[in-house]
């Protein structure tokens, strides 16, 4: 897999959500409808999760916990779509994976970061890691076209 | 009992979500399920057999993922087990400076007050300016962009600075060295620059070399400096210390003016690029001018210098985005200004994956661009000014040809002599005519080599020779008729 694509209204949410929680990071889930390709994630919505780490840390760090997942992931599934990926606001820094995310990340999701400075977001980008021990690689993204 | 896979976790289960796994502990039931998906070991344990962190395991409600739970947690009938991960992460920690450095530095209230305007900035601090404070960063060249970048690290507050150059001030440099000022003529620029930091802030320690970065004495230039800032204006330099800086693992700040454009990028940044990736090999001598000979717009080494002091800055913060991987091009004149990116080369010599440079050595210059005399080929005949000068007082028949750029001539006009830029040489060399000498001239005597190889290269078969020393060479001739004219 290499391309996301992501439509405006995914894109809108993520960056509510991650305005909205700055100055801490916000963070969430991504889906797409549809199973996808290897080449290819459409991105069709996105939610917030609450941001579970201490009101002290949530600036520099997030965690969603399993139970807010397993919930998250019920509902969902019911609605018929698919988590494709996770996504999370980095404040005032840029949009590249922190160690620390790397060491966290899941191998085959697809992580969207997206930076906002000063409560404004900037641009998304995608990372994923491949397997358990190889360093996160930047994916291509693209918005969706309107059709 | 029913075992349910986060959909996150799918991509080591083959996209199952729920499993019929048999087991009288978690422990078992997890044996099992990897039994049924081989795939699924690497993704929930780690190369010593340890779950990986990210895992979390569900018991009904409670999380079992401890390992005495999983050991001795009985299986009661009905149960569902659920495999989630933990999804976390951390906000990255940039900056160039340790948490120790940082901690160790103290500010007192003539440090508040005279740093407020960065206090003020939610995204510097006290934290922020303690990191600067703390920060060692060399400066190599303390010419056009130098003055900038000096000045701003001083006033930012930089706590070590070091100014390696090894020119004297002249008049010619204060249009836009503005660092350097008239009383400072004739001065080492490393010095006169050491004074205005001084002048700044007395706290800043600033250690002036007044010598030339070479292969030798590089590394020990810049060793146990944070970051270092490319201010020179030639390729042997620039390349030099980016052998050294990646060598010895300092990032670079990046900058380079050219008449009224200029370029910003960050070499050697985490996994970034370096300038090697970028530009395997400069361009040959004299087809590209420098800034002192290729002239620049005063307050042009203002704005590339400030940018890279931005730069420098943000690195020693850890904040913002950075131009690493990004090179950012500024045109004053046409009011361009972007961002493109670039990438980090696997074949690079030097920081690619199988390099081959292991040492920062003198790179022969003419050699790299392929310039240099080869004793197979045809040597280049040369006239000292003073036979040059000899032949045009006898009025011998010749054709002179100036290959300088139009601002160059304009400067140093050279009379009777026909301009052809390099470039158009091959295309005119019609205009030569074969039973004549042809001289061919140029500020320095380098690029008429190359004008006078290219000529060969394109089948001229006619008597050329190259000035020696070029037109700079000539200044002190006196010809009988300038002379006279006294």
């Amino acid at each position: 897999m290499s391309t996301i694509q992501i439509t405006s209204e995914c894109l809108q949410r993520i960056r509510i959500h991650s305005e909205l929680m700055y100055p801490n990071e916000g963070c969430g889930l991504l889906f797409s409808e549809e199973q996808n390709s290897d080449e290819r994630v459409l991105l069709g919505s996105a939610v917030g999760i609450i941001n579970r780490k201490e009101s002290e840390t949530a600036r520099k760090a997030y965690l969603i916990s399993p139970r807010d997942l397993i919930r998250a992931e019920t509902e969902y599934r019911r609605k018929g779509v698919l988590i494709s990926g996770i996504f999370h606001s980095h404040p005032d820094k840029p949009a590249v994976p922190s160690e620390e995310d790397g060491n966290w990340m899941i191998p085959g999701i697809v992580y969207g970061i997206l930076p906002v400075y000063g409560g404004t977001a900037g641009n998304i980008r995608f990372w994923m890691k491949r397997s358990a021990d190889e360093k996160p690689t930047e994916l291509f993204a693209e918005a969706q076209k309107k059709e | 009992m029913k075992v349910i896979i986060s959909a996150t976790l799918r991509y080591f289960f083959g996209h199952t979500v729920e499993e019929e796994i048999q087991g009288d502990t978690i422990n078992e039931v997890l044996a099992n399920l990897i039994r049924k998906y081989p795939e699924a070991k690497k993704g929930l344990y780690d190369e010593s057999g340890q779950l990986r962190e990210f895992i979390r395991i569900f018991l009904n409600d409670s999380d079992v993922t401890e390992e005495a739970e999983r050991l001795k947690t009985r299986i009661p009938e009905g149960a569902t087990l659920q495999l989630l991960p933990l999804i976390a992460g951390g906000a990255p920690e940039d900056s160039l400076i340790s948490e120790e450095r940082r901690k160790a530095v103290n500010f007192d209230d003539r440090d508040i007050e005279r740093f407020n305007k960065h206090l003020l900035l939610r995204e510097i601090g006290v934290k922020g300016q303690k990191r600067i404070r703390a920060a060692k960063v060399v400066v190599v060249g303390a010419g056009a962009l130098g003055s900038a970048v000096i000045q701003y690290l001083a006033a930012a507050g930089v706590g070590t600075i070091k100014i390696i150059d090894f020119d004297e001030v002249s008049v010619g440099n204060l249009q836009s060295q503005v660092i350097h000022s008239l009383r400072d003529v004739k001065r080492p620029k490393a010095a006169s620059a050491k004074d205005t930091v001084r002048n700044i802030d007395r706290n800043i320690e600033v250690i002036a070399e007044n010598k030339k970065l070479d292969a030798e004495n590089a590394e020990e230039l810049i060793e146990g400096f944070d970051l270092v800032i490319d201010c020179t204006d030639n390729y042997p330099a620039r390349y030099i210390l980016n052998d050294a800086c990646i060598l010895n693992g300092i990032p670079v700040v990046y900058g380079a003016i050219y008449q009224f454009e200029g370029i910003v990028t960050v070499f050697g940044y985490r996994d970034g690029p370096c300038l090697r990736c970028v530009f395997p090999a400069p361009p040959s001598p004299g087809l590209v001018p420098t800034c002192a000979e290729g002239g620049t717009i005063s307050p042009l080494a203002g704005i590339v210098g400030s940018l890279q002091t931005s730069e420098a800055l943000k690195l020693i913060m850890g904040i913002g985005e950075h131009l690493s991987g990004r090179l950012l091009t500024v045109d004053t004149l046409g009011l361009h200004s972007g961002i493109r990116k670039i990438h980090h080369n696997c074949s690079c010599p030097l920081c690619g994956d199988n390099p081959v440079i292991s040492e920062v050595s003198d790179f022969d210059y003419e050699e790299l661009c392929g310039l240099k005399e080869n004793d197979e080929e045809t040597p280049i005949e040369g006239l000292t000014p003073e036979e040059l000068a000899h032949r045009i007082e006898n009025q011998d028949p010749m054709t002179i040809i100036d290959v300088r750029e139009p601002h160059e001539r304009a400067l140093q006009y050279f009379l009777g002599a026909i301009p052809i830029p390099i470039g158009q040489l091959a295309r005119r060399k019609k205009e030569l005519n074969p039973d004549v000498d042809t001289i061919i001239i140029c500020r320095e005597g380098k690029r008429s080599i190359l004008a006078i190889n290219t000529l060969r290269e394109a089948g001229y078969q006619g008597p050329l020779y190259n000035l020696k020393g070029g037109v700079n060479a000539m200044k002190d001739i006196v010809f009988s008729i300038e002379s006279g004219r006294l």
